[in-house]
């Protein structure tokens, strides 16, 4: 797995080995995109172990269905659309966390004092990070996976809402719900 | 200047650049202008960055190694490996045509080249040898009409041939064979 990844045109050649069932030329495909798609499968499900499994299944989803692959969308999209459905599958079959709508979220957060200077500073850093996690256990698979794929893949809302397969419209209102709904946790906490 | 509900909407599509750029110069004049907003905006880019901080990274020793164990472990249906064996075939067919047409090509451009170069050489070669039958007297009479002979000298002809002799390679030689 040595050989140096060009972007595109060798791209193109891989999945075009890869079809022909070449697999070290699918192996580099893994090398490049593992990080990315481990990283949308951890957006939704929000257990690494379940995110390492369900990424190896998209790769060898996408293996198996190389041939379907026409290039109308690009080969990182079309992966993490298959990370992402497959996360999702999971995620409902243990749907097991109530859900606060995102009017609610906004009304808590109108009840909370306007300003506290040092947004969130008075959390020590385990403390930041254990009340995230559980702040991010209270919104529902979708609004998880809007605010993390953004927040922490960067991933634009075109790339959301093409991976998501929802209309833009649909990102920005999950993601103005998800980011209010963890302000409102995590200052209700820092209030207490 | 829009008012705050209408901003706090669009306050996380601002802080993303995801905004046309009208609307980031209104929520950008707003926020300028109002605490809670201002402090909604921190909020939020805090949020961002505890999110970037706590987002665990699994690691991915063996991950590539694992996927292809899987792979290998999927059966191929015979259709399948018939398939990547014509692909496999069809490519090598390919390359083997492409390989001929380029050889095929480069040697009629040789031939093309070449040729004239080869015409005049071998002209050349024919010119010294000459194509001399006949009579060797006709060699002595190289300054002869090449049209035959005239009547008057008939008794006195060679049997036959006129042999015109030129360095010019282009030059059309004809023997005419005496007529009885």
């Amino acid at each position: 797995m040595s050989k140096e990844f060009r972007p595109a045109t060798d791209e193109t050649e891989f999945i075009r080995k890869a079809k022909r069932g070449d697999r070290e030329a699918f192996g580099i495909l893994v090398e490049r995109y593992q990080r990315r798609v481990v990283g949308v499968a951890l957006a939704v499900v929000h257990n690494p172990e379940d995110a390492l499994e369900l990424a190896q299944e998209t790769f060898v989803r996408a293996y198996e269905n190389l041939a379907s692959f026409e290039s109308r969308s690009s080969f990182s999209t079309w992966l993490y659309r298959i990370a992402a459905n497959l996360a999702i599958d999971l995620r409902r079959r243990e749907r097991r966390h109530s859900f606060v709508r995102g009017e609610e979220a906004d009304s808590e957060i109108d009840r909370l004092p306007s300003s506290t200077g040092d947004s969130f500073a008075e959390y020590s850093r385990g403390e930041l990070n254990r009340r995230l996690r559980a702040a991010l256990e209270e919104l529902t698979p979708e609004h998880r996976a809007v605010i993390l794929l953004r927040e922490v893949e960067g991933l634009s809302y075109d790339e959301i809402s093409d991976i998501l397969q929802c209309p833009r419209g649909t990102i920005m209102s999950r993601l103005h719900y998800a980011r209010n709904r963890l302000r409102a946790i995590l200052k209700t906490a820092e209030q207490n | 200047m829009p008012a705050c509900d209408q901003v706090k909407l669009l306050l996380g599509p601002f802080d993303d650049g995801e905004l046309e750029s009208h609307e980031m110069e209104d929520v950008a004049l707003h926020v300028v202008n109002c605490g809670a907003c201002k402090v909604a905006l921190d909020d939020y880019r805090s949020l961002g960055v505890a999110l970037r901080d706590w987002a665990p990274q699994p690691a991915l020793d063996g991950f590539t190694t694992a996927v292809l164990k899987r792979i290998d472990q999927i059966p191929q249906p015979l259709w399948t490996r018939w398939r990547y064996y014509l692909d496999a075939l069809g490519e090598q067919i390919g390359a083997t045509a492409s390989l001929v047409a380029a050889g095929a090509f480069a040697a009629l451009l040789t031939a093309w080249l070449v040729t004239p170069y080869a015409q005049r050489f071998l002209h050349r070669s024919s010119n010294l040898v000459q194509v001399a039958s006949g009579n060797k007297n006709d060699m002595t009479q190289p300054s002869q009409p090449t049209s035959g002979t005239s009547p008057e000298g008939a008794a006195d002809e060679p049997e036959s041939s006129m042999i015109t002799l030129s360095s010019d390679p282009t030059t059309t030689v004809i023997w005419l064979p005496n007529q009885p």
